[in-house]
Order: structure tokens, then C-alpha cells, then sequence
């Protein structure tokens, strides 16, 4: 389904991706780890179009989506949880979610899709009319994840779900991201800190240092794996 | 052995944040010290008191056993002890030589030297770090790893005796790194001293003959860089506590 093809991404003069190959299959959760600074978040930006690469392409369903607008690959169902969760602050809970669904046509699926989401996160219903920016931490991802699930996504990103959350918080959006892969089939690419907690979530698993795909395989055989740890702990 | 700096119980807040509690550090005279840490750990504020750049709240800073806690930069560049700033801080309008130049003349030997023989010293740096061919190039048009480059050779012009490295190898090349890892142990067996900041974990457990580990602004660990990868709290600390733990138990196995 997603196909990056030796992807290479620069700020300027400083590269920070080299040569990344790296799959996501239909129906596929898959997650990426690594260090601080290894790239992770710049791969998923790239992917969402938020960054630029200048060689290798990403391959949607077959299509060349290297250079399309994030708007274009949003509406071709690549949907992006942002690290930091990057909601509205100005806006309510419910127009944050709905600008999810800014582009789409479907008004009934829309309607659907938004009581889908109140019956994952029932906090967010209770707070439909709250501002974004005045929730706790856990409630503000849980709103960042609503506004991805209104897009009607068929691949989601998710960039540090765990970020400063508690375990059992994190455990109960992992719950109802399960319950949106269940119901769409969505494919998932997780980018975690938490090396365990991705790993026992995802069927496979990508391992980034520096900048470059220095492991990868299936997550039972990583989570076996010593490497990971000389990756993140340098020896 | 000696101490060149010695840390006796530093806090420093950001309002009612801790960034850093009450941190207890050494170095040792002709060490090389990592100090690692996930984002937010507290690193370059620790670089930011013992250089007076934002002094602690608490706590005392002795340098060779004199208290330097509230003493100014330009002073603390005087003393020996240089820095370098993780988002570079290049002084605009001036070539890469007049930049260098600026620290050799407030560096440790400073006013004491003419201009000319403050720039002899500039090029012998610029060629050290790689930048002779740049020497008079507008700082503007460089490139940023130059301009990473630039801040060690600033650094070293004001030919000190202790050195914190903020994070110069990043955004470097693999071959790149290994140069400035060459370069560190090279003047650190000429005697300088080093605190070294760096995300290239290869590069800092390559070079430091003890490594600092700080998380949420309290050291968790210390030791060898064997010792430390094998601590749980580190492991946990980068992989996760569930990581850690289960690594933990495999390493007590």
C-alpha cells in the first residue's frame, strides 16, 4: 500500500533521512522507533507531504505521491496523528474534529464518522463544545486522533502517541485506535518512544539511527533483539 | 586526581519548573565526560550555568576549586573554559576568520596578544577544524555544517582548558563525525578537558571515558560507557520502562 523507495531528506545543508526503503502493507500496523533525532518524525512529515525529500519516492497504492500537496494525499486517505498533537487551540473539540472532514463531500458518512468517534473518546463528546486548547494532554491526543479518524483514513500515521500521557492512558488510546482497525481495516504506521509498548502493538517494526533504516523485521523477532538497544544507547 | 570543575548541588528553575535538581558533578583534569539524556533532560542547561549564560539557582560552581557560580561569561571565557551553542550562534557581518578571530581575543590569553598574533593562532584552528579554504568567506553564506564547525573553532581559539560541546556532530556525515571524534581525543590528550553534549550516541560512548546520564533534570546513572548502557533506568529512560525492565532481568540473568 505504502512503498518508500530510497528517500532522502535535507533541512538545508543537514540530511537527516538517507536511502529509506521502508512498507506498509493493506491491513498493516507497523512501527517505526529510533533515538532522538534519528528522523522518525521528519520520515512521517515526509510522507504527509509536510516535508520536502529531494530523491527516492513514496508510492501510494502505485501512485507517485512524492510531490502531490498534503491536501491531495490527505484526500487520497493518508491521514497524520501530528507529534504534539498540533490541534486548534481557538476552535472547540467538535470544530477541531470537524476540520477532519473539511474536504469531504460525504455529509452522512461525515455525521457517521463523528458518532463513531463519541463512542470511542465519550470525554470528547462530553466536551464537544470546549475549547481544544484548555483539555488535558490526554484529551487534546484523543482529540488529535478524532480529527485523523474524520478524514476516513485507509493509512494512519501516528507520531508519539505516548508523549508525556500515563501508561494506562496510553493503553486505553491504543484501545481505540484497535477498535479503528478492526472496524476500517486502517492501515497503521506508529511511531512510538515507547519501544515495547510499539513493538507488541505492531506486526513489524522498523528500526531508525541517524538518519538511516539500520533494522527491520518482524516485532517478536525485534523485540528479541539486542541491536535495538546499541541503536538507541550507541554500544 | 584533580578536578577541573566541580557541580555541588545545582537547581535551576524556570518558574516553578525544575529544570535541573540539585546535581551533584565532576571532571576530572585531562577527562573526557559525556553527557547524555532524552530531550528535556536538563543538558544544555547545564552548560548554560557553568558557563554563567544562566546561572543556577542554587547550588555552587567551583572551576579549579574557585567558585565561578555567579561570575560572568566574558570572565568565565578569561578563566579557560569555552562553549559551544547547539543552534549555532555565528556573529553576523563578519567573515568566518574575523568570527574566530573575536573568540581568540576574548579567550584565555585574550587582550594579553596583538591582533596579528591572535590571528596567527585563527588560522591554525580554521585548519584544524577544516575551514582554512572558508577562512574569508561572510559567515552568511556558509553552510551549516561549516557553520557546526565554527562554533568548535571558536571554541578552541580562546584555547581553553575546559571545553563544552553542545551538540557539535549533528547534521554531520558519518565521516565528518569521525573527524571531530579524532579531533576531540587528540587535543584532549594534549591536555583539555571536555563535557561533551551529543545525540550521536556512537560518537560520545566512542570518546568519553565516563559518561553522565540525566533524565528530567536528575542524574539516573553514571559510570563507563559499558556501565551505563547496562544500567536499567538508562535503558529505560530511552527505551521505555517496559523495555527497560525486561532488558533489566536479561542483564541480571
Amino acid at each position: 500500500m505504502l512503498e518508500i523507495r530510497a528517500l532522502e531528506v535535507a533541512y538545508g545543508d543537514i540530511q537527516v533521512l538517507w536511502g529509506i526503503d521502508l512498507d506498509v502493507r493493506e491491513g498493516e500496523i507497523v512501527s517505526l522507533v529510533g533515538s532522538n533525532g534519528a528522523g522518525k518524525s521528519t520520515l512521517i512529515r515526509t510522507i504527509s507531504g509536510l516535508t520536502r525529500s529531494f530523491k527516492g519516492e513514496i508510492l501510494y497504492n502505485g501512485q507517485d505521491i512524492t510531490r502531490l500537496k498534503t491536501s491531495e494525499i490527505v484526500g487520497l486517505g493518508i491521514s497524520q496523528v501530528p507529534e504534539g498533537r498540533k490541534l486548534f487551540f481557538g476552535m472547540t473539540v467538535q470544530e477541531n474534529l470537524m476540520m477532519g472532514a473539511f474536504s469531504r463531500k460525504d455529509k452522512e458518512a461525515v455525521a457517521q464518522d463523528l458518532r463513531f468517534t463519541y463512542e470511542l473518546f465519550h470525554r470528547l463528546e462530553e466536551r464537544k463544545k470546549q475549547l481544544a486548547g484548555t483539555m488535558s494532554g490526554g484529551e487534546q491526543q484523543m482529540c488529535a486522533i478524532g480529527r485523523a479518524l474524520m478524514t476516513r483514513p485507509k493509512l494512519l500515521l501516528i507520531d508519539e502517541l505516548s508523549l508525556g500521557l500515563s501508561p494506562l492512558l496510553v493503553e486505553n488510546l491504543l484501545d481505540a485506535i484497535g477498535k479503528i482497525y478492526e472496524r476500517w481495516g486502517t492501515s497503521i504506521l506508529l511511531v512510538e518512544q515507547d519501544v515495547q509498548t510499539a513493538l507488541e502493538y505492531s506486526g513489524r517494526g522498523y528500526v531508525l539511527e541517524t538518519g538511516r533504516i539500520v533494522l527491520s523485521g518482524s516485532a517478536s523477532d525485534l523485540l528479541e533483539n539486542p541491536r535495538i538497544m546499541q541503536s538507541y544507547l550507541g554500544i | 586526581m584533580k578536578h577541573i570543575m566541580e557541580g555541588e548541588n545545582i537547581s535551576k528553575f524556570f518558574g516553578g519548573l525544575a529544570a535541573i535538581s540539585e546535581l551533584d558533578f565532576r571532571i576530572k583534569e585531562g577527562e573526557i565526560v559525556g553527557l547524555i539524556g532524552p530531550n528535556g533532560a536538563g543538558k544544555t542547561t547545564l552548560i548554560n550555568i557553568v558557563t554563567g549564560v544562566a546561572p543556577a539557582s542554587k547550588g555552587a560552581v567551583l572551576f579549579r576549586g574557585k567558585d565561578i557560580t555567579r561570575s560572568k561569561p566574558h570572565h568565565i571565557g578569561r578563566m579557560g573554559i569555552a562553549r559551544t551553542f547547539q543552534v549555532v550562534k555565528p556573529f553576523a557581518g563578519m567573515t568566518v576568520a574575523e568570527n574566530v578571530l573575536v573568540a581568540a581575543l576574548f579567550g584565555k590569553h585574550g587582550m594579553k596578544r596583538s591582533r596579528k598574533e591572535a590571528m596567527a593562532n585563527v588560522d591554525v584552528v580554521l585548519e584544524t577544524v577544516g575551514l582554512a579554504p572558508k577562512r574569508d568567506v561572510p559567515v552568511e553564506s556558509t553552510t551549516i555544517p561549516d557553520r557546526k564547525r565554527l562554533e568548535l573553532a571558536k571554541a578552541l581559539a580562546m584555547e581553553p582548558d575546559l571545553v563544552f560541546l553542545d551538540e557539535v556532530m549533528a547534521g554531520l556525515t558519518p565521516k565528518e563525525v569521525e573527524n571531530v571524534m579524532g579531533l576531540i581525543q587528540r587535543l584532549n590528550r594534549e591536555g583539555m578537558s571536555f563535557l561533551v553534549i551529543e545525540h550521536v550516541m556512537k560518537a560520545v560512548m566512542g570518546i568519553s571515558h565516563r559518561v553522565l546520564v540525566l533524565h528530567h533534570g536528575k542524574p539516573i546513572a553514571e559510570g563507563t560507557p559499558q556501565e551505563v548502557v547496562r544500567d536499567e533506568k538508562v535503558i529505560s529512560a530511552y527505551l521505555g520502562s517496559r523495555y527497560g525492565k525486561k532488558a533489566g532481568v536479561a542483564l541480571d540473568a
